[in-house]
């Protein structure tokens, strides 16, 4: 894996994908993005199954931008496997959705969404949400480094001053 | 955020917590600010007891920022206390802690911090991180904690 992390990207329309990539571009990301087109293949690529299985080739993402509304396993269900397998200290995951999907908030957060924002209609705007998306989770967010966790991770430990 | 919202501070460093409050202000969030001393006041606050028993004083904020290491309670504590009130769920919560260890960070995410900042060590850089703070929670889609319940029930059903 290279020095600057991951971005997965799961989105079943290749055109939004199009968008998010020359966004990310012209915000001067110089994260590898990695894309997926639904919800099992979110999960295939997380677990590193099928063609997912070399770990240099498709590392785990520090940050993952996810559609709700996709055919074959929708957001949620990644949502759920995702906080099953990798607890929150372990990924960041961003809802990306369209605006139709606003009513779903609560429930992202509750299972365990990070932040929620919803797809601007234009590509100017969206310029402007991914440089802020940028500057707020790359740049400026001390996220986990990436790696599976062990339930015991959940623990409140005692606090050292150390 | 605007002139209604509050956003919850808990900081027991009096000198950071005066500072955090000039670099709020300078980074243009117009939200009101409160700031708590510890995570025991903190926790008294967000529970509507002791002297902020007043929801109409002491409304539940729209944002909260969060110390890691205070007396009496730790901001660990905080957010163990908010996972299990799912009525908090949806108040992004920041941690703005010195702590770089990334024990720190696991522990803050898994119990619920939506983002965590090690502490700028420039006043400018404060200023800078709170001006992210203030164009990321504007587009990000939020809800007020108070609208939370009917929201629930509008929006996900049983």
């Amino acid at each position: 894996m290279g020095s600057a992390p991951a971005i997965l990207i799961v989105d079943d329309s290749s055109d939004d994908f199009l968008l998010l990539k020359r966004a990310f571009a012209k915000s001067g990301v110089a994260n590898p993005l990695y894309w997926v087109r639904s919800g099992r293949e979110a999960i295939n690529y997380l677990s590193g199954t099928g063609p997912y299985n070399d770990r240099e080739e498709f590392p785990i993402p520090s940050v993952i931008l996810l559609d709700l509304n996709m055919p074959d396993g929708n957001g949620f269900d990644v949502l759920t496997w995702i906080r099953n397998k990798f607890p929150s200290g372990g990924l960041l995951v961003v809802v990306l959705t369209h605006i139709e999907e606003i009513r779903k908030i609560n429930r992202a957060y509750s299972l365990g969404a990070n932040s929620f924002l919803t797809k601007p209609g234009n590509p100017e705007e969206l310029q402007e949400l991914i440089n802020i998306f940028s500057g707020y989770w790359l740049l400026n967010n001390r996220g986990p480094s990436a790696r599976r966790q062990s339930s015991a991770d959940h623990k409140l430990e005692p606090y050292d001053d150390n | 955020m605007t002139t209604t919202d509050l956003v919850l501070v808990a900081e027991d460093n009096p000198d950071d917590a005066i500072l955090l409050r000039r670099a709020i202000d300078k980074a243009g969030i117009t939200a009101r600010v409160k700031i708590v001393n510890d995570g025991e006041e903190m926790l008294l606050y967000l529970q509507g007891r002791g002297v902020y028993t007043n929801r109409d004083a002491y409304p539940l904020p729209n944002l909260i920022i969060l110390d890691l290491k205070m007396p009496r309670k730790s901001g660990l504590e905080v957010l163990l206390w908010m996972s299990e009130n799912q009525d908090l769920a949806v108040v992004p919560t920041i941690v703005l802690s010195a702590s770089n260890l990334e024990k720190d960070v696991r522990q803050a995410y898994n119990l619920g911090a939506n983002t965590y900042f090690v502490k700028p060590t420039t006043f400018e850089e404060l200023v800078s991180t709170m001006r992210m703070v203030k164009e990321y929670w504007h587009r990000a889609v939020r809800v007020g904690p108070v609208s939370m319940s009917q929201a629930a029930v509008a929006s996900d059903g049983p």
